[in-house]
């Protein structure tokens, strides 16, 4: 099967059961999925469970899907409602120390793991509505018209939200010291070299 | 420009994702302090959100999707068999077996409970005799006794007694019977899944292609039994 399998085919094939297709399917979309999970989840387990879970729902929930539409937008909705709920599950209790940031890689010569570290931490704490919209505009990269289409809510509730998302993990960081001058210098020095 | 207009604007700029900061903005944090450290904040918290979305570990969902598809697939199977079969299934004749034993052991509760109530209105009666007796006695002897004591606490704590071992037993036997019908239905998956997108209907497909006959007939013989005795205690209260 061709792997640039225009979107229509691949619903199709996989509403025919076609295990090639749903395969593929799971294939083109998991990173996206699991990425959106892992943020807003934190913890590589959860986010795991949680990613698998929303593709079983898209699936029986196929034959729904307007073909007329993309189907990104389609399965990130499933995605974050589905996180939400698992958070709301999860309580708004803070996470152990030794559970956070799981998935992020081991710390290297640089310090971009930490900011990683740091943001994922301020992100646990936010309320699981600035959560998903936090998520799908800086992880997702979705505009925030998209945002508000997905999470079904106006355009100005999700400047609101993602406005105080954004101040929350302001004011997250500079309690855990960050110093913004510092971190002005590093990246105008070096824009890259996090990144490597 | 104001501070608040500032952020404001600022706000706008990031959900824009500008490269440039505009030049009211620029002039603005040129001689307000205050808002100055503001945008080198959400600056510092933008350079550290790059760093974490960048992030970006691997992963393998494929197999493990696939292999809990194939199994809802086959429990769906199963499932749509055991019904279209109807009574040629043994799982079927089953369920039907050990849906009449619920009933039985239902019904069993209510003959039960109504003995009990028989016995408890009998003993009322019981007891209302033996106090209209002795309050005759103690009308009589009036002038010449004692106050006599009043027998009807004896009574109250014996339909107390009763009222509550009928009340045991029932929850009991009803308890029994719940259990029964239920595990008739064990198999089945709750309905745990929304409606997304506005859709009709239940999302879930194998919820969708199974029904629990015995369930409502247990919930409704159940209701039936707890009003009945209901109405016994009530009329037993206010006989009292
Ligand atoms: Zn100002």
């Amino acid at each position: 099967m061709s792997v640039d399998v225009s979107e229509v085919e691949l619903v199709q094939g996989c509403l025919a059961g076609k295990v090639a297709c749903q395969r593929l399917f799971v294939e083109r979309f998991e990173g996206m999925i699991f990425g959106l999970c892992l943020r807003m989840l934190s913890r590589r387990h959860d986010a795991e469970d949680v990613a698998q879970e929303v593709f079983l729902r898209a699936f029986r929930n196929l034959h729904r899907w307007d073909g007329e539409r993309p189907l990104r937008p389609w399965l990130l909705t499933i995605a974050a409602n589905r996180c939400r709920t698992h958070l709301e599950e999860r309580g708004r209790r803070p996470m152990p120390a030794d559970l956070q940031a799981d998935w992020l890689p081991e710390r290297t010569r640089t310090d971009s793991r930490d900011d990683a570290e740091e943001i994922q931490r301020a992100l646990a704490t936010l309320r699981p509505e600035y959560q998903q919209c936090f998520v799908l505009f800086y992880q997702q990269e979705l505009s925030v018209e998209e945002v508000a289409e997905i999470l079904d809510c106006p355009e100005g509730t999700v400047k609101t939200w993602l406005h105080r998302a954004r101040k929350e993990m302001a004011e997250y960081l500079r309690k855990r010291g960050l110093d913004p001058r510092q971190e002005l210098n590093h990246q105008s020095r070096d824009p890259k070299s996090d990144l490597n | 420009m104001t501070c608040f207009d500032f952020e404001n604007r600022l706000q706008e700029f990031f959900d824009l994702r500008q490269q440039e900061l505009p030049d009211e903005l620029s002039t603005h944090i040129a001689h307000c302090p205050a808002c100055r450290e503001m945008q080198e904040r959400f600056q510092q918290l933008q350079i550290a959100v790059e760093d974490w979305r960048m992030q970006s570990p691997v992963v393998e969902l494929a197999d493990a999707v696939l292999r809990r598809l194939r199994t809802e697939r086959n429990l769906v199977t199963l499932a749509a068999q055991s019904t279209s079969d109807g009574l040629r299934s043994p799982s079927y004749r089953y369920s039907s077996l050990t849906g009449w034993m619920a009933l039985i052991a239902a019904a069993l509760a209510l003959v039960i409970a109504i003995g009990i109530g028989w016995r408890v209105s009998s003993n009322v009666s019981f007891a209302n005799r033996q106090a209209s007796l002795q309050t005759q006695i103690a009308n009589a002897a009036v002038n010449r006794l004692e106050p006599v004591s009043d027998p009807a606490p004896t009574g109250d704590r014996q339909l107390d007694v009763l009222l509550h071992d009928a009340r045991d037993a029932y929850a009991a036997l009803a308890s029994q019977a719940w259990q029964q019908v239920s595990a008739t239905n064990v198999l089945l998956p709750p309905s745990d899944t929304p409606n997304l997108f506005g859709g009709e209907g239940s999302t879930d497909g194998v919820s969708e292609s199974l029904s629990r006959p015995l369930a409502p007939l247990g919930k409704e013989l159940r209701d039936a039994v707890d009003s009945w005795l209901q109405l016994v205690f009530n009329s037993q209260d206010s006989s009292t």
